[in-house]
């Protein structure tokens, strides 16, 4: 008897645990599956999800009379699992003193809210926050949980709360056409071509206001460079300054000066004669010198070939005409540095410059300009600088900039510091800024050259 | 003793069962889900009518959750869905949600002779939910089996219909707007603004089409052409069309190369413009390189005493002296990849002998005189959205005129004081809801004046007839003082401009 009671007690056993343990090996998996069929039911939107409405509740009154519904419906888990009273009293404690709020995230395509969780305020600043409980990833069973009027109430925004709605500015270059107005440095592309592969051949007409390298930024130059340029890149990339080469070739006129009226002052520089101006610049240095790749060499020149006649002149003869006729740089500028995060990437320049000076005087009695200064000759009038550039650069995203400063030294002892700055919004609008101070200036000798310079143009840019 | 073991049993039986109660929990959750939330579900559905051989194995199909057992039919007016969720990144297989029987009752009542009576009245029930078909599905059902071979043999020949609700996913989200890489911003400009008339594209007429219902879209082309305002007047008639190209003539008191508004050059420019579409191939005016060019003779008018009187325009009379000459205005599409372009040219004889406005006394005035000017431009268009609902363009390029200054002194004498080489810049933007030209603005600097310009349809009178409000500001000079030809302050002038035909 004892014996078949063993038995009996045995032959239970292994029924219900062996239904037990087949429970739980199927369960979990059976589980798995529904709950990957629920998730997959809504139209995936997950390309949009840093787009879609996001905001925070942080009303406490509205936050416990949610909380409460959440309460008495049982729908608080943690885990998927039932939560004890004890869990759901030391949680509680934190929506008594305020510190819990509610992150929400509507649908990309409605209204309907997909997202909502309990958290506690201080996680917000986390990437990944901890959740007070499971959220609920259904704006069904949210409906079913709080009912169709809180629902209502949540889904349509009618308290206080914080909108956390990315919008997205992110900017690409384009190819087909370019129209950058900068009335310092304009250029307008109107022409690509792709010969091979992804390369990109791109002709444009450009404008440059005054030369920074050789000191004399924007209108202090008296002179206006318009010309043609090609560039030519061996794939195209986001950073429309990645070319190979770039190429600009160009003639000088004379450019008024904003904000005085149409008599120039003497103390002015003036274009003095037809000109031709040549800008080569490119990444060719790795071909000839290993591991520099990225190193932009480019030289600059302007040469003017003639002179202009007094009659174009409207000055006193007493008066002396200043005009920087010839010059030339070579400078290098160093690639990516270092990246200093959304500071931008850190970049350095540097070279060498050389200009002349020529102070001529209109006398009625010539029809040519008479050269003050002839004794010099023309390698005479020449004087030499060497500058260096550093600064950030930042492309993409809401704000883009190219912020560098600048420090040019000249082997007659005088200087000039300064910074500059390109800012645009959206890659659209902006403002190009350039302050430079002069140190050691004989203004006596060099009237011509001023102690403060400030130029500024509004950017205007339409890229396709 | 017996009856102690029956309970002990009895109870770790009923325990065993509570473990799985999760599961029936999730079927909630989804049933509730196909429900309530049809818009944005990513199902499909597949309808299914059975055949006989089928039957056998999809009768008595159990429902563990809706109790009973199903059997399909084969009735005509009886067709059953079959709601799927295909495979994705989540599951490797189709899963089957839901079968319904949908029943069109109206079909099953005809008449004598076979006809339906009465409007159709969809019956549509759940005879498989989502428990049921999941209960089979895990239990390994031959039925489950069945009807998923079912659903693949259907998928095999044709696309299952989305049962997908929501309309964001019709046009695609795009972040900048666009640009037309063929000659349709060129034409939807021209179309909108131009004073001549400029052939309608395919688009456009389909909307004119669909905004008069039942109007055909042939019958708004008219007969005839016109556009006039206070300030210039063109017409075009159908036999001046001759294919390839058109011919239409325009009278006009403007001055495109300077800052003037219209009369205050005080000449009548008259001429022709020939519109011309050159095709390498098959015609398409999208494709097609589009020369729009104009060649007017501009007449000296002395309005000098009256200009101050014309009540729609305002400012002080002009003291530049435009000279008579001949005027060549062209405008071309896009050619060989480069941007769409425009040139204007206007040169005459320099003759100062009579001054419209002249400065200083009488017997030594002073008089200024231009002759040549020249403008060319490159035109670039962009559209805010694939619907296009503000269509904008940028003209960038340079301009020139010339300035004599004569001095009427002991005879006359002349000399040339201006010819500089300046920037111009011209921004439009046109707002164009449903594709319909509502309205436009313009802003231009040249020669450091802004001109800023307005037009609005105020009225429309069948697509035919069409009257617009249009207002023109000018400037003073900017950033610089008054050129010695220059009148003081800025002009403006208003108008109302009436187009026929020109829709």
């Amino acid at each position: 008897m004892k014996l078949k009671n063993i038995l009996a007690a045995g032959f239970l056993f292994v029924l219900v645990f062996a239904n037990q343990s087949w429970s739980q090996s199927t369960a979990p998996t059976e589980f798995d599956k529904q709950q990957r069929i629920y998730e997959s039911l809504e139209y995936n939107t997950i390309a949009f999800n840093d787009l879609k409405q996001k905001w925070v509740i942080s009303d406490p009154l509205l936050i416990r009379e949610i909380y409460n519904r959440f309460v008495v419906r049982n729908a608080l888990r943690i885990g998927g699992a039932n939560i004890t009273m004890d869990i759901l009293k030391a949680k509680t404690n934190f929506v008594y003193e305020s510190k819990v709020v509610i992150d929400l995230r509507k649908r990309f395509y409605d209204d309907e809210v997909e997202f909502f969780a309990f958290t506690l305020e201080s996680e917000l600043q986390n990437a990944k926050p901890n959740y007070l409980f499971d959220p609920i990833k259904d704006g069904c069973l949210l409906k079913d949980i709080i009912g169709e009027k809180m629902y209502e109430k949540i889904k349509t925004q009618g308290y206080f709360y914080s909108s956390l709605t990315k919008t997205n500015y992110d900017t690409k270059s384009g190819y087909f056409y370019d129209v950058y107005l900068n009335a310092l440095e304009p250029h307008v592309m109107f022409w690509n071509t792709t010969s091979s592969d992804r390369n990109k051949y791109l002709i444009s007409v450009f404008g440059k206001w005054g030369n920074d390298q050789v000191m004399i930024p924007g209108w202090y130059s008296g002179e206006y460079i318009v010309g043609s340029e090609l560039t030519y890149y061996q794939s195209i990339s986001g950073d429309l300054r990645k070319y190979l080469y770039d190429v600009k070739v160009g003639t000088a006129v004379a450019a008024g000066y904003p904000f005085q009226g149409n008599i120039l002052r003497q103390d002015h520089l003036r274009n003095t004669g037809q000109s031709i101006y040549l800008r080569a610049s490119g990444d060719i240095l790795k071909y000839l010198i290993d591991g520099t790749e990225g190193y932009t060499l480019t030289f600059e020149s302007k040469y003017t070939m003639d002179e202009k006649k007094v009659r174009e002149f409207n000055v006193a003869p007493t008066d002396t005409i200043f005009s920087v006729r010839d010059y030339m740089t070579l400078s290098l500028r160093a690639p990516e540095i270092a990246d200093l995060g959304d500071l931008g990437i850190l970049e350095v320049a540097g070279g060498l410059g050389t200009s002349d000076i020529y102070r001529y005087q209109a006398l009625p009695t010539s029809n040519n300009l008479t050269d003050i200064d002839k004794s010099k000759g023309w390698g005479g009038k020449f004087s030499h600088n060497i500058f260096l550039e550093m600064g950030v650069s930042r492309s993409g995203g809401l704000i883009q900039h190219h912020i560098w400063s600048t420090l040019t030294y000249n082997t007659q002892g005088f200087g000039v510091v300064g910074f500059g700055s390109q800012v645009m919004l959206g890659d659209q609008f902006g403002v190009d800024l350039r302050v430079m101070k002069s140190f050691g200036l004989d203004k006596k000798n060099d009237p011509w050259r001023s102690d403060t310079y400030i130029v500024f143009s509004p950017i205007l840019r339409i890229n396709y | 003793m017996k009856q102690k073991y029956y309970t002990i049993l009895l109870v770790c039986l009923l325990a065993s069962s509570i473990f799985p109660q999760g599961i029936y929990d999730s079927y909630r959750k989804v049933e509730r889900k196909l429900l309530a939330d049809k818009k944005y579900l990513n199902v499909y559905a597949v309808s299914f009518q059975p055949k006989q051989e089928e039957l056998a194995a999809l009768s008595n199909i159990p429902r563990a959750e809706s109790g009973g057992k199903f059997s399909f039919r084969i009735k005509d007016n009886v067709t059953y869905q079959i709601v799927i969720l295909k495979e994705n990144y989540e599951l490797d297989s189709a899963v089957i949600l839901t079968v319904k029987e949908i029943e069109d009752k109206a079909a099953s009542s005809s008449n004598f002779f076979g006809e339906t009576t009465g409007a159709s009245n969809i019956d549509s029930v759940t005879v498989l939910s989502f428990g049921d078909l999941q209960d089979l599905y895990f239990n390994g059902s031959p039925f489950y089996e069945t009807l998923f071979d079912v659903v693949m043999e259907k998928l095999k020949v044709e696309d299952p219909a989305s049962m997908l609700g929501i309309t964001g996913t019709e046009k695609v989200n795009k972040g900048r707007g666009i640009t037309a890489l063929d000659n349709s911003d060129f034409l939807n400009f021209e179309k909108a603004n131009s004073i001549h008339r400029y052939p309608k594209i395919q688009s456009q007429k389909q909307s004119a089409a669909k905004r008069r219902g039942a109007v055909d879209a042939a019958s708004t082309d008219a007969e005839y052409q016109i556009d006039v305002d206070f300030s210039h007047v063109s017409f075009f008639h159908k036999s001046m069309d001759f294919g390839f190209s058109a011919v239409s003539a325009e009278a006009n008191t403007e001055a495109k190369g300077l800052n003037f508004v219209p009369y205050q050059p005080m000449t009548l420019s008259l001429g022709a413009r020939m519109f011309m579409s050159i095709a390498t191939g098959t015609p398409d005016l999208k494709k097609d390189f589009i020369l729009d060019a104009k060649i007017l003779g501009r007449l000296r008018l002395n309005m000098s005493r009256t200009i101050n009187s014309l009540p729609f325009i305002s400012g002080e009379k002009p003291l530049l002296n435009v000279g008579s000459g001949v005027i060549l205005d062209v405008k071309g599409s896009r050619m060989y990849g480069l941007p769409a372009f425009n040139i204007y040219y206007a040169d005459g004889n320099v003759d100062v002998s009579r001054s419209f406005s002249s400065i200083g006394p009488a017997d030594s005035a002073t008089g200024f005189f231009t002759f040549r000017q020249w403008e060319t431009s490159f035109s670039f268009f962009w559209n805010s959205g694939e619907d296009r609902l503000l269509r904008m363009r940028m003209d960038v390029g340079a301009g020139c005129y010339d300035v004599y200054k004569a001095v009427y002194h002991n005879g006359t004498t002349k000399e040339l004081v201006y010819n500089k080489i300046k920037p111009s810049l011209t921004f439009y933007v046109n707002f164009a809801p449903q594709n319909t030209d509502f309205m436009g603005a313009s802003f231009r600097l040249y020669d450091n004046v802004l001109t800023a310009s307005l037009w609005m349809k105020i009225v429309e009178i069948s697509p035919l007839n069409i009257i617009r409000f249009e207002g023109s500001y000018m400037s003073a000079p900017i950033m610089r003082s008054n050129y010695l030809w220059e009148a003081p302050g800025g002009s403006s002038i208003v108008q109302l401009r009436y187009r026929y035909g020109l829709n």
